[in-house]
Protein backbone atom coordinates (compact mmCIF):
# COMPACT_ATOMS: atom_id res chain seq x y z
CA UNK A 1 0.00 0.00 0.00
CA UNK A 2 1.34 3.34 -1.11
CA UNK A 3 1.47 5.62 1.98
CA UNK A 4 1.03 8.64 -0.44
CA UNK A 5 -2.48 7.29 -1.31
CA UNK A 6 -5.37 8.62 0.48
CA UNK A 7 -7.80 6.12 -1.05
CA UNK A 8 -9.94 4.15 1.68
CA UNK A 9 -6.54 5.43 4.35
CA UNK A 10 -8.88 5.28 6.84
CA UNK A 11 -10.50 2.10 6.13
CA UNK A 12 -8.40 -1.35 5.52
CA UNK A 13 -9.64 -4.95 5.32
CA UNK A 14 -7.27 -5.51 8.46
CA UNK A 15 -9.95 -3.62 10.55
CA UNK A 16 -12.54 -6.14 10.73
CA UNK A 17 -9.68 -8.46 12.73
CA UNK A 18 -9.00 -5.24 14.53
CA UNK A 19 -12.72 -4.92 15.41
CA UNK A 20 -12.32 -8.17 17.16
CA UNK A 21 -10.27 -7.00 19.39
CA UNK A 22 -11.22 -7.03 23.46
CA UNK A 23 -10.03 -4.78 26.38
CA UNK A 24 -10.29 -5.10 29.97
CA UNK A 25 -13.87 -3.48 30.97
CA UNK A 26 -12.80 -0.41 33.32
CA UNK A 27 -14.77 -1.84 36.32
CA UNK A 28 -17.63 0.20 37.99
CA UNK A 29 -15.67 1.67 40.83
CA UNK A 30 -13.11 3.43 38.51
CA UNK A 31 -15.82 5.52 36.77
CA UNK A 32 -16.96 6.37 40.31
CA UNK A 33 -13.58 7.14 41.98
CA UNK A 34 -12.82 8.93 38.53
CA UNK A 35 -16.29 11.23 39.04
CA UNK A 36 -15.30 11.77 42.70
CA UNK A 37 -11.45 12.90 41.91
CA UNK A 38 -13.15 15.43 39.63
CA UNK A 39 -15.55 16.79 41.91
CA UNK A 40 -12.56 17.24 44.30
CA UNK A 41 -10.41 18.65 41.64
CA UNK A 42 -13.19 21.12 40.61
CA UNK A 43 -14.22 21.96 44.20
CA UNK A 44 -10.30 22.52 44.91
CA UNK A 45 -10.30 25.06 42.70
CA UNK A 46 -13.42 26.94 43.50
CA UNK A 47 -12.80 26.71 47.24
CA UNK A 48 -9.51 28.39 46.24
CA UNK A 49 -11.06 31.00 45.15
CA UNK A 50 -14.12 30.88 47.86
CA UNK A 51 -11.33 30.68 50.65
CA UNK A 52 -9.69 33.97 49.04
CA UNK A 53 -13.35 35.64 48.98
CA UNK A 54 -14.14 34.82 52.54
CA UNK A 55 -11.05 35.39 54.01
CA UNK A 56 -11.58 38.98 52.74
CA UNK A 57 -15.11 39.31 52.94
CA UNK A 58 -14.87 38.31 56.68
CA UNK A 59 -12.28 40.68 57.11
CA UNK A 60 -14.32 43.75 55.39
CA UNK A 61 -17.62 42.28 57.37
CA UNK A 62 -15.70 42.02 61.18
CA UNK A 63 -13.46 45.68 60.66
CA UNK A 64 -16.79 47.44 59.56
CA UNK A 65 -18.74 46.10 62.57
CA UNK A 66 -15.39 46.77 65.05
CA UNK A 67 -15.60 49.70 63.07
CA UNK A 68 -19.39 50.52 64.19
CA UNK A 69 -18.80 49.50 67.52
CA UNK A 70 -15.67 51.58 68.48
CA UNK A 71 -17.65 54.94 66.73
CA UNK A 72 -20.21 53.94 69.52
CA UNK A 73 -18.77 53.21 72.49
CA UNK A 74 -19.74 56.35 75.22
CA UNK A 75 -16.61 59.14 74.59
CA UNK A 76 -14.17 58.93 77.73
CA UNK A 77 -14.14 61.91 80.11
CA UNK A 78 -11.79 65.08 79.81
CA UNK A 79 -8.10 63.98 80.19
CA UNK A 80 -7.69 65.64 84.27
CA UNK A 81 -5.47 64.62 86.64
CA UNK A 82 -5.42 60.94 87.17
CA UNK A 83 -6.52 59.96 90.48
CA UNK A 84 -3.93 57.49 91.95
CA UNK A 85 -6.58 54.66 92.20
CA UNK A 86 -5.71 52.96 95.13
CA UNK A 87 -6.10 49.07 94.42
CA UNK A 88 -6.30 46.70 97.30
CA UNK A 89 -4.61 43.83 96.37
CA UNK A 90 -5.99 40.46 97.19
CA UNK A 91 -3.43 38.99 100.58
CA UNK A 92 -0.90 36.77 99.43
CA UNK A 93 -1.18 33.71 100.93
CA UNK A 94 2.61 32.58 102.08
CA UNK A 95 2.70 29.10 103.19
CA UNK A 96 4.80 28.42 106.24
CA UNK A 97 7.94 26.86 105.46
CA UNK A 98 8.99 23.74 107.03
CA UNK A 99 10.87 23.68 110.27
CA UNK A 100 15.28 23.32 109.31
CA UNK A 101 17.39 21.41 111.57
CA UNK A 102 17.96 23.85 114.18
CA UNK A 103 14.52 24.19 115.26
CA UNK A 104 13.70 21.14 114.88
CA UNK A 105 16.32 20.64 117.65
CA UNK A 106 14.63 23.34 119.81
CA UNK A 107 11.48 21.88 119.38
CA UNK A 108 12.29 18.56 120.51
CA UNK A 109 14.37 19.55 123.43
CA UNK A 110 11.68 21.35 124.42
CA UNK A 111 9.28 18.47 123.77
CA UNK A 112 7.44 20.50 121.55
CA UNK A 113 6.28 18.91 118.70
CA UNK A 114 8.20 20.12 115.12
CA UNK A 115 5.75 22.37 112.69
CA UNK A 116 4.91 19.44 110.18
CA UNK A 117 5.50 21.00 106.17
CA UNK A 118 2.10 22.15 104.82
CA UNK A 119 0.89 20.10 102.36
CA UNK A 120 1.51 21.21 98.78
CA UNK A 121 -1.34 23.58 97.45
CA UNK A 122 -3.20 22.00 94.63
CA UNK A 123 -3.48 23.84 91.65
CA UNK A 124 -6.98 24.28 90.75
CA UNK A 125 -8.42 21.58 88.23
CA UNK A 126 -9.58 22.72 84.76
CA UNK A 127 -13.12 20.89 83.98
CA UNK A 128 -12.98 18.56 81.09
CA UNK A 129 -13.75 20.28 77.81
CA UNK A 130 -15.08 17.12 76.66
CA UNK A 131 -17.39 16.64 79.23
CA UNK A 132 -18.43 19.94 79.86
CA UNK A 133 -19.65 20.38 75.70
CA UNK A 134 -21.37 16.71 76.64
CA UNK A 135 -23.09 18.26 79.25
CA UNK A 136 -23.81 21.70 77.53
CA UNK A 137 -25.33 19.90 74.34
CA UNK A 138 -27.50 17.75 76.58
CA UNK A 139 -28.82 21.60 78.18
CA UNK A 140 -29.47 22.58 74.15
CA UNK A 141 -31.52 19.25 73.79
CA UNK A 142 -33.42 20.46 77.32
CA UNK A 143 -33.66 24.13 75.41
CA UNK A 144 -31.37 25.08 78.22
CA UNK A 145 -29.23 27.13 75.81
CA UNK A 146 -28.22 30.02 78.46
CA UNK A 147 -26.61 27.62 80.86
CA UNK A 148 -25.13 25.42 77.74
CA UNK A 149 -23.61 29.19 76.31
CA UNK A 150 -22.45 30.00 79.92
CA UNK A 151 -20.44 26.53 80.45
CA UNK A 152 -18.53 26.69 77.39
CA UNK A 153 -17.37 30.07 77.64
CA UNK A 154 -16.23 29.56 81.18
CA UNK A 155 -14.50 26.28 80.08
CA UNK A 156 -12.59 28.55 77.63
CA UNK A 157 -10.80 27.36 73.93
CA UNK A 158 -10.74 24.06 74.47
CA UNK A 159 -14.50 23.89 75.23
CA UNK A 160 -15.02 25.75 71.56
CA UNK A 161 -12.32 24.00 69.90
CA UNK A 162 -14.18 20.37 71.31
CA UNK A 163 -17.65 21.52 69.95
CA UNK A 164 -16.11 22.59 66.95
CA UNK A 165 -14.76 18.46 66.37
CA UNK A 166 -18.96 17.84 67.46
CA UNK A 167 -20.04 19.58 64.37
CA UNK A 168 -19.03 16.15 62.42
CA UNK A 169 -20.88 13.86 64.82
CA UNK A 170 -22.27 10.85 63.46
CA UNK A 171 -25.69 11.75 64.37
CA UNK A 172 -27.36 15.02 62.80
CA UNK A 173 -28.95 15.91 65.86
CA UNK A 174 -26.14 16.36 67.89
CA UNK A 175 -24.34 18.05 65.12
CA UNK A 176 -27.40 20.84 64.89
CA UNK A 177 -27.32 20.87 68.18
CA UNK A 178 -23.14 21.85 68.30
CA UNK A 179 -24.27 23.90 65.56
CA UNK A 180 -27.07 25.95 67.77
CA UNK A 181 -24.26 26.10 70.61
CA UNK A 182 -21.47 27.87 68.26
CA UNK A 183 -24.08 30.45 66.89
CA UNK A 184 -24.86 31.31 70.28
CA UNK A 185 -21.31 31.50 71.22
CA UNK A 186 -20.95 33.95 68.43
CA UNK A 187 -17.66 36.28 68.60
CA UNK A 188 -15.11 36.93 65.82
CA UNK A 189 -13.12 34.03 66.13
CA UNK A 190 -15.96 31.54 66.15
CA UNK A 191 -17.46 33.45 63.02
CA UNK A 192 -14.28 33.42 61.04
CA UNK A 193 -13.76 29.92 62.02
CA UNK A 194 -17.45 28.91 60.88
CA UNK A 195 -16.86 31.21 57.53
CA UNK A 196 -13.86 29.06 56.47
CA UNK A 197 -15.42 25.82 56.51
CA UNK A 198 -18.13 27.26 54.36
CA UNK A 199 -15.71 28.45 52.03
CA UNK A 200 -13.56 25.03 52.18
CA UNK A 201 -16.76 22.92 52.21
CA UNK A 202 -15.40 20.90 55.39
CA UNK A 203 -19.23 20.55 56.95
CA UNK A 204 -20.29 23.39 55.05
CA UNK A 205 -24.06 23.01 56.05
CA UNK A 206 -23.38 22.70 60.06
CA UNK A 207 -21.13 25.72 59.68
CA UNK A 208 -24.20 27.84 57.70
CA UNK A 209 -26.37 26.13 60.74
CA UNK A 210 -24.39 27.49 63.23
CA UNK A 211 -24.07 31.25 61.08
CA UNK A 212 -28.27 30.95 60.65
CA UNK A 213 -28.28 30.79 64.64
CA UNK A 214 -25.65 33.47 64.63
CA UNK A 215 -27.33 36.86 65.85
CA UNK A 216 -24.10 38.45 65.30
CA UNK A 217 -23.82 40.89 62.52
CA UNK A 218 -20.89 39.93 61.06
CA UNK A 219 -21.99 35.89 60.92
CA UNK A 220 -25.45 37.91 59.15
CA UNK A 221 -23.25 39.96 56.89
CA UNK A 222 -21.41 36.69 55.72
CA UNK A 223 -24.69 35.28 55.04
CA UNK A 224 -25.99 37.80 53.01
CA UNK A 225 -22.62 37.86 51.09
CA UNK A 226 -22.66 33.79 51.27
CA UNK A 227 -26.23 33.52 49.33
CA UNK A 228 -25.04 35.30 46.00
CA UNK A 229 -22.28 32.33 46.07
CA UNK A 230 -23.30 29.89 43.39
CA UNK A 231 -25.49 26.70 44.12
CA UNK A 232 -25.26 28.01 47.83
CA UNK A 233 -28.19 30.24 48.10
CA UNK A 234 -29.72 26.71 47.77
CA UNK A 235 -27.81 25.62 50.77
CA UNK A 236 -28.63 27.89 53.08
CA UNK A 237 -32.14 27.31 52.48
CA UNK A 238 -32.19 23.47 52.69
CA UNK A 239 -30.38 24.30 56.10
CA UNK A 240 -33.06 26.69 57.23
CA UNK A 241 -35.93 24.20 56.61
CA UNK A 242 -33.59 21.19 58.56
CA UNK A 243 -33.32 23.74 61.08
CA UNK A 244 -36.63 24.40 61.56
CA UNK A 245 -37.43 20.40 62.18
CA UNK A 246 -35.33 19.59 64.77
CA UNK B 1 -12.36 33.24 16.19
CA UNK B 2 -12.68 31.14 19.36
CA UNK B 3 -15.35 31.39 22.24
CA UNK B 4 -15.00 29.65 25.30
CA UNK B 5 -17.03 27.90 27.56
CA UNK B 6 -18.35 28.77 31.13
CA UNK B 7 -16.98 26.87 33.76
CA UNK B 8 -19.84 24.68 34.71
CA UNK B 9 -20.43 23.63 31.07
CA UNK B 10 -16.86 22.72 30.72
CA UNK B 11 -17.36 20.49 33.79
CA UNK B 12 -20.28 19.08 32.73
CA UNK B 13 -18.67 18.08 29.06
CA UNK B 14 -15.54 16.70 30.91
CA UNK B 15 -18.41 14.43 32.95
CA UNK B 16 -20.16 13.47 29.51
CA UNK B 17 -17.17 12.51 27.91
CA UNK B 18 -15.59 10.44 30.88
CA UNK B 19 -16.13 7.04 29.89
CA UNK B 20 -14.75 7.83 26.31
CA UNK B 21 -11.95 9.07 28.30
CA UNK B 22 -11.88 5.90 30.24
CA UNK B 23 -12.08 3.33 27.01
CA UNK B 24 -9.49 5.59 25.17
CA UNK B 25 -6.74 5.43 28.30
CA UNK B 26 -8.03 1.74 28.40
CA UNK B 27 -7.49 0.82 24.66
CA UNK B 28 -3.67 3.07 25.21
CA UNK B 29 -2.20 1.93 27.76
CA UNK B 30 -3.81 -2.37 27.78
CA UNK B 31 -4.45 -2.03 31.27
CA UNK B 32 -7.44 -0.82 33.50
CA UNK B 33 -5.37 0.53 36.77
CA UNK B 34 -2.95 2.25 34.34
CA UNK B 35 -5.98 3.81 32.22
CA UNK B 36 -7.34 5.07 35.53
CA UNK B 37 -4.46 6.93 36.63
CA UNK B 38 -4.02 8.53 32.60
CA UNK B 39 -7.13 9.45 33.05
CA UNK B 40 -6.99 11.32 36.53
CA UNK B 41 -3.96 13.03 35.24
CA UNK B 42 -5.67 14.41 32.15
CA UNK B 43 -8.59 15.45 34.39
CA UNK B 44 -6.19 17.45 36.84
CA UNK B 45 -4.73 19.02 33.68
CA UNK B 46 -7.78 19.48 32.04
CA UNK B 47 -9.11 21.65 35.06
CA UNK B 48 -6.05 23.74 35.19
CA UNK B 49 -6.56 24.58 31.06
CA UNK B 50 -9.71 24.76 30.89
CA UNK B 51 -9.68 27.87 29.63
CA UNK B 52 -7.54 26.99 26.40
CA UNK B 53 -10.38 25.25 24.78
CA UNK B 54 -11.52 27.72 22.48
CA UNK B 55 -14.02 25.78 20.14
CA UNK B 56 -11.53 25.50 17.56
CA UNK B 57 -12.26 21.80 17.77
CA UNK B 58 -14.62 19.14 19.34
CA UNK B 59 -14.27 18.98 22.60
CA UNK B 60 -13.40 15.00 22.65
CA UNK B 61 -10.52 16.25 20.21
CA UNK B 62 -9.05 18.25 22.70
CA UNK B 63 -10.06 16.46 25.57
CA UNK B 64 -7.78 13.09 24.10
CA UNK B 65 -5.13 15.30 23.92
CA UNK B 66 -5.01 15.68 26.83
CA UNK B 67 -5.52 12.19 27.47
CA UNK B 68 -2.67 11.17 25.11
CA UNK B 69 -0.44 13.63 26.73
CA UNK B 70 -0.82 12.37 30.20
CA UNK B 71 -0.24 8.82 28.55
CA UNK B 72 3.35 10.01 26.87
CA UNK B 73 4.39 11.58 30.09
CA UNK B 74 3.91 8.43 31.91
CA UNK B 75 5.22 6.31 29.03
CA UNK B 76 8.36 8.41 28.62
CA UNK B 77 10.53 6.91 31.23
CA UNK B 78 10.03 3.96 30.00
CA UNK B 79 10.70 4.24 26.11
CA UNK B 80 13.71 2.00 25.63
CA UNK B 81 12.23 -0.74 26.80
CA UNK B 82 11.50 -3.81 24.33
CA UNK B 83 7.78 -3.41 23.29
CA UNK B 84 5.75 -5.94 22.98
CA UNK B 85 6.52 -8.19 19.52
CA UNK B 86 4.81 -11.33 20.72
CA UNK B 87 2.87 -13.16 17.74
CA UNK B 88 0.91 -15.31 18.99
CA UNK B 89 0.78 -18.83 16.86
CA UNK B 90 -2.70 -20.84 17.38
CA UNK B 91 -3.40 -22.89 15.17
CA UNK B 92 -7.02 -21.74 14.12
CA UNK B 93 -9.16 -23.72 11.51
CA UNK B 94 -12.93 -23.33 10.38
CA UNK B 95 -15.14 -21.23 12.32
CA UNK B 96 -14.37 -19.48 15.47
CA UNK B 97 -15.57 -20.67 18.53
CA UNK B 98 -16.18 -18.03 22.13
CA UNK B 99 -12.69 -18.97 23.58
CA UNK B 100 -11.21 -18.63 20.72
CA UNK B 101 -12.99 -15.59 19.74
CA UNK B 102 -12.19 -14.43 23.32
CA UNK B 103 -8.39 -15.66 22.99
CA UNK B 104 -8.14 -13.34 19.37
CA UNK B 105 -9.73 -10.28 21.02
CA UNK B 106 -7.31 -10.80 23.67
CA UNK B 107 -4.57 -11.31 21.02
CA UNK B 108 -5.49 -8.16 18.73
CA UNK B 109 -5.69 -6.15 22.22
CA UNK B 110 -2.14 -7.01 22.97
CA UNK B 111 -0.76 -6.75 19.81
CA UNK B 112 -2.57 -2.91 19.24
CA UNK B 113 -1.46 -1.70 22.81
CA UNK B 114 1.65 -3.23 21.96
CA UNK B 115 2.89 -0.99 18.97
CA UNK B 116 5.01 2.29 19.15
CA UNK B 117 3.33 4.94 20.49
CA UNK B 118 2.51 6.99 18.26
CA UNK B 119 1.34 4.26 15.94
CA UNK B 120 -0.77 2.88 18.92
CA UNK B 121 -2.50 6.49 19.00
CA UNK B 122 -3.21 6.79 15.82
CA UNK B 123 -4.41 3.28 14.95
CA UNK B 124 -6.75 3.70 18.26
CA UNK B 125 -8.05 7.11 17.38
CA UNK B 126 -8.77 6.23 13.63
CA UNK B 127 -9.88 2.10 14.43
CA UNK B 128 -11.67 2.61 17.42
CA UNK B 129 -12.23 6.23 17.98
CA UNK B 130 -13.67 6.45 14.61
CA UNK B 131 -12.27 9.83 14.18
CA UNK B 132 -11.05 11.20 10.84
CA UNK B 133 -7.53 12.13 10.04
CA UNK B 134 -8.13 15.65 10.74
CA UNK B 135 -8.97 15.38 13.91
CA UNK B 136 -6.68 12.90 14.94
CA UNK B 137 -4.12 15.28 13.34
CA UNK B 138 -5.63 18.46 15.91
CA UNK B 139 -5.35 15.95 18.67
CA UNK B 140 -1.87 15.00 18.30
CA UNK B 141 -0.72 18.74 16.91
CA UNK B 142 0.84 16.68 13.76
CA UNK B 143 0.57 17.32 10.18
CA UNK B 144 -2.20 14.90 8.56
CA UNK B 145 0.50 13.48 6.58
CA UNK B 146 1.98 12.17 9.55
CA UNK B 147 -0.94 10.70 10.73
CA UNK B 148 -1.14 8.76 7.40
CA UNK B 149 2.08 7.53 7.47
CA UNK B 150 1.98 6.54 11.45
CA UNK B 151 -1.41 4.69 10.35
CA UNK B 152 0.15 2.65 7.37
CA UNK B 153 3.56 1.46 9.33
CA UNK B 154 0.85 1.04 12.48
CA UNK B 155 -1.33 -1.40 10.21
CA UNK B 156 1.75 -2.82 8.57
CA UNK B 157 3.21 -4.10 12.29
CA UNK B 158 -0.12 -5.46 13.28
CA UNK B 159 -0.77 -7.73 10.05
CA UNK B 160 2.26 -8.90 10.86
CA UNK B 161 2.05 -9.58 14.32
CA UNK B 162 -1.83 -10.81 13.79
CA UNK B 163 -0.95 -12.82 10.56
CA UNK B 164 -2.13 -16.03 11.99
CA UNK B 165 -5.69 -14.74 12.12
CA UNK B 166 -5.70 -12.59 8.91
CA UNK B 167 -7.85 -14.45 6.23
CA UNK B 168 -6.02 -15.88 3.73
CA UNK B 169 -5.98 -12.96 1.09
CA UNK B 170 -4.90 -10.31 3.49
CA UNK B 171 -1.98 -13.20 4.81
CA UNK B 172 -0.54 -12.34 1.22
CA UNK B 173 -0.30 -8.81 1.63
CA UNK B 174 2.00 -8.99 4.20
CA UNK B 175 6.00 -9.08 2.96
Amino acid sequence: MSVGSTDNLERDPLDDVLAAARWPEMPGEADTRLRVAWARITGRRRNTTWSLRVAAGVMVVVGAWAAVVMTKRPVPPAAGPIAAIATVEPPVLVPSRPANHAELAVAIAGRSRPVAPPRPIVAAVRPDPEKVVTQALAWVREKREADAVAAVRAAGEPAVDRLFARLAAPHVEERLNAARLLGRINGPRVTARLAAMVGENRGRREAIAALIQSDGPAAQAFLREVRTWHGLGGVIRSVEVQLRSF
Amino acid sequence: MGWSLNRSAFDRLVLEQLPACQRFAVRLTGDVAEAEEVVQDAMVRASRGWKTFRGQARFQTWLFRIVINAWRDRERPRRGAEELTEVVDVRLAGPVREAEAEELGEAVARAVSGLPPRQREVVVMIVYERMGIPDVARSLGVTEQNVRTNLHYGRERLREKLRAYLPEEQRRECR
